[in-house]
């Protein structure tokens, strides 16, 4: 197999196929930075303009544009505090900090290295252990999706408020709410629709991005428009933080796990897998506290996984035919277009086939080093415009990113609702971080239990005797006594404080 | 507004302003809104077709998604633009579902339906191991205990749960039905284990059967069918002829209103009379182990309002919905 995947290499390398790959690439990264233009609609817009290249072209041009368009979300989220999509929304947290302090142009580096290693982790995941992440994906039934997504949703605890730590909790809650609007798909009960037939398919998760995190920060930054502190006007040089990727290596490791692994399992995409390294990062640090103000851990690690957990979620769909994120699935019809039909017979069938995809994503991830690292300039550039004319930019193409998914006039106004309603959440303090993971999440869990408790005829048998349950369990248990720790540490903050 | 969104987003859509007779149909550009996701069937086909209509009828032919609601969505963008033939919906069996889950109150009367594809058989599954040799070794098992049996399918009201129901009514089989979102989920439910079988389409489920991961057990229709070398599978049909009870049947194709200029419709007509034998359908359908249709018109009508009636009836009869097929406006089943 490896053998294999380094000749592709090789072959692929004619100056057309490269061609394609650049442009494809910038094509990409142009979604990718644009908030609301996601992924998903990157990888769908070019398969339906790939239609009549050859399987080869097509799919090189498909892979570069998904790889571009994870990969750059990280550009706004790091220089506007405004994630492209949701895959970078956890790289805002610490990356807009980070660009305050005039570190912008480091942080933007940094993670274009982040998702380079990333991208690599995941097409080496997939040219050597894909057969054995295949039997991973397939020990992953409803129970385990409602345990993942349970460990998701206790990352809200520690996307806290600095002023009532309950405040993460509770947005979490607000966002798991929200979730359960539409059908149920159950018993295809309608919730909370109101016999409004546009809530009947629940609440689509761009507008909610688009409204929870652009739009508060075009009030914000129009309301301080005077004040300036909002708007990032040093951004450093461009050049990579070697030394805090080097001393992060550890990390980077066990997010290039983390986001194999993640984007394996079915169902479930680079915005968790993003979310979880984060996390995850987080916890491990030395210094959780600074996380949230501007640690470069906070960029690198995402940044990692959200690419790494490409190579992941293109394994189910090459080897099932089950598409491992939202993006996954516009491949997997790509590939149907062109008359390649994925599924366990595709390795015996044409064995070159996956070493063929991990040597485009190889490719890939050459072009964002190059691309990426050239157009921060011209991200940069974008962001010297002065805020009274890039912020109705911004907002603009929010409105534009909620229209074009589905082409629905619905989202528009969904998208207005939640930008008004989380600003007054965030000038409450409460944080919108987690509102976004508990509508992520939220119907995940909700389904998968009682699809799990279905399937076993009700029984809760399942949960202490498949072993991965145990251990997605074992993890949950841990991870609610690290955070109760630092809920305790956070209480007893103040006197620690005095005594410094 | 919408438009000037709709163009910047997507390079294809176009600009649906102004009228024009039938005189000169089609003098604009013809948008369908397939209901479903990219990628899919309903999606695929429509593409096909579109690319087949539009070296008929001489213009170009956008194809747009629009997705949610059940298909709603799509039903009242088409049904709100003008009825001049210029704005088509993609649709598939769900369309018959519609007007009675009330996701849109325009059902299968109202509209001049175009099918491209005309179903695809159904077939039962277990994984490779699993102790169920035969259909009646699993339908022996849900009557011992009913209930007792899971059966995945895809989501709830799809074609592939109305044919599970179909074979459970008619072979007396107390099974417990699982959704998922999608086909292939429920297939790699039953591959898990954590569904003791699937039923979907035999297309669909093409792949692992020749890999062997799944196992047939039965077709859901009345003649056995010979997947290329592996062994015919017996039609449940042949022992419970009620299998027709519940007579939902997989079609992919399109739509446009009712009451569209019949001059308008005849060209449309005649285009798909011709479109729909293109070598790019044929080979879309013989790949998914699809049949290609043609049917459009009176015809289609006659056939999907009695898919539309009795499915209506029996999810009333289910409690499935809250609502009489009478009070929906429902034409009931002869």
């Amino acid at each position: 197999m490896f053998q294999s995947f380094l000749s592709q290499i090789i072959e692929l390398a004619t100056p057309l196929n490269l061609g394609v790959l650049v442009g494809s690439t910038f094509i990409g990264i142009v979604f990718g930075v644009l908030p609301g233009l996601t992924a998903t609609l990157a990888v769908a817009l070019l398969s339906t303009l790939t239609f009549g290249l050859n399987v080869e072209l097509a799919l090189m041009a498909i892979i570069a544009v998904y790889v571009g368009a994870i990969y750059a979300p990280s550009h706004s989220s790091i220089l506007l505090g405004i994630p492209g999509s949701a895959a970078g929304a956890a790289t805002a947290i610490d990356g807009y900090p980070l660009a305050k302090k005039g570190l912008g142009g480091q942080a933007i580096a940094t993670s274009t290295i982040a998702s380079v290693i990333g991208t690599i982790f995941g097409l080496l995941a997939l040219v050597a252990v894909s057969p054995l992440l295949v039997s991973l994906a397939l020990n992953v039934t409803s129970v385990e999706f409602f345990l993942i997504a349970l460990f998701g949703v206790l990352i809200c605890g520690s996307l806290t408020s600095p002023d009532l730590p309950i405040k993460g909790w509770i947005a979490g809650v607000i966002g798991l709410l929200i979730a359960a609007i539409g059908i149920e798909p159950i018993l295809g009960y309608q919730r909370f629709t109101f016999g409004n037939p546009a809530l009947a398919g629940g609440i689509e998760i761009v507008p909610v991005i688009l409204g929870g995190f652009a739009l508060p920060q075009i009030f914000r930054v129009l309301r301080n428009e005077h004040l300036k502190e909002s708007v990032v006007t040093r951004i450093g040089n461009l050049m990579p933080n070697w030394r805090a990727l080097w001393q992060a290596k550890f990390g980077v490791l066990r997010s290039g796990f983390l986001g194999v692994g993640i984007g394996a399992i079915p169902g479930v995409g680079e915005d968790i897998a993003a979310w979880a390294s984060y996390d995850v990062a987080r916890k491990f640090d030395r210094d959780p506290d600074s996380f949230g103000t501007g640690n470069i851990n906070g960029v690198i690690n995402p940044e990692t996984a959200n690419n790494a957990a490409i190579g992941g979620s293109i394994i189910p769909v090459l080897t099932l035919g089950v598409p491992g994120s939202p993006a996954a699935a516009v491949l997997l019809g790509a590939l149907n277009i062109h008359g390649i039909r994925p599924g366990p017979m595709l390795p015996h069938e044409f064995p070159n086939f996956i070493p063929q995809v991990a040597a485009m994503l190889f490719w890939s991830s050459l072009s964002i080093l190059v691309l990426g690292l050239a157009m921060a300039r011209l991200s940069v550039q974008v962001l010297r415009l002065p805020s009274s004319v890039l912020m109705p930019i911004v907002a603009f193409l929010a409105v534009v990113g909620s229209y074009s998914l589905g082409l629905n006039m619905f989202n528009i106004y969904m998208m207005f609702l939640f930008g008004v309603g989380v600003y007054l959440m965030e000038e409450l303090g409460y944080p919108v971080t987690p509102v976004v993971i508990g509508l992520i999440l939220g119907s995940m869990a909700d389904v998968s239990l009682r699809r799990g408790l279905l399937a076993a005829n009700g029984s809760l048998e399942p949960f202490y005797t498949r072993p991965i349950a145990l251990i997605l369990i074992a993890l949950i248990v841990i991870s609610l006594s690290f955070q109760s720790k630092f809920i305790r540490k956070v209480l007893s903050g103040f006197a620690k404080d005095k005594a410094a | 507004m919408k438009n000037l969104f709709a163009s910047f987003a997507f390079a294809t859509a176009l600009v649906a302003s102004g009228g024009a007779g039938a005189q000169d149909f089609p003098s604009k550009p013809i948008e369908i809104s397939v209901w479903a996701s990219a990628g899919g069937g309903t999606d695929g086909t429509n593409r096909l077709l579109a690319q087949a209509m539009q070296e008929e009828l001489g213009m170009r032919i956008n194809v747009v998604n629009r997705t949610g609601g059940g298909g709603g969505v799509a039903m009242s963008h088409v049904w709100n633009q003008p009825h001049d033939g210029y704005s088509w919906l993609g649709a598939s069996e769900g369309m018959q579902l519609v007007k009675a889950m009330e996701y849109f109150d325009k059902g299968t009367s109202d509209w001049r339906w175009y099918m491209i594809i005309g179903g695809t058989p159904g077939v039962i599954s277990v994984p490779q191991d699993s102790p169920y040799q035969t259909l009646e070794d699993l339908l022996q098992a849900a009557r011992d205990e009913p209930g007792s049996v899971t059966v995945g399918h895809c989501p709830l009201g799809c074609v592939w749960h109305m044919r599970a129901l179909a074979l459970g009514l008619a072979t007396d089989a107390d099974f417990t039905y699982v959704p998922y979102d999608g086909t292939a989920p429920a297939h790699v439910a039953a591959l898990s284990r954590e569904v003791d079988a699937v039923v979907s389409g035999v297309g669909e489920q093409a792949e692992y059967l020749r890999a062997g991961t799944l196992r047939p057990l039965a077709m859901i229709e009345h003649d056995d069918y010979v997947l290329d070398d592996l062994d015919p599978i017996p039609a449940a049909g042949k022992e419970y002829p009620g299998i027709d009870d519940i007579p939902a049947s997989m079609w992919l194709g399109m739509a446009i209103p009712k009451d569209t200029d019949p001059a308008i419709v005849a060209i449309i007509d005649e285009a798909f009379e011709v479109a729909v034998q293109s070598e790019a359908i044929k080979a879309f359908a013989d790949e998914r182990r699809m049949i290609v249709s043609g049917m459009y018109g009176e015809e289609a009508e006659a056939r999907l309002q009695i898919m539309e009636s009795a499915l209506a009836a029996k999810l009333y009869e289910l409690s499935m919905i809250d609502k009489s097929p009478e009070e929906l406006g429902i034409p009931s089943v002869e």
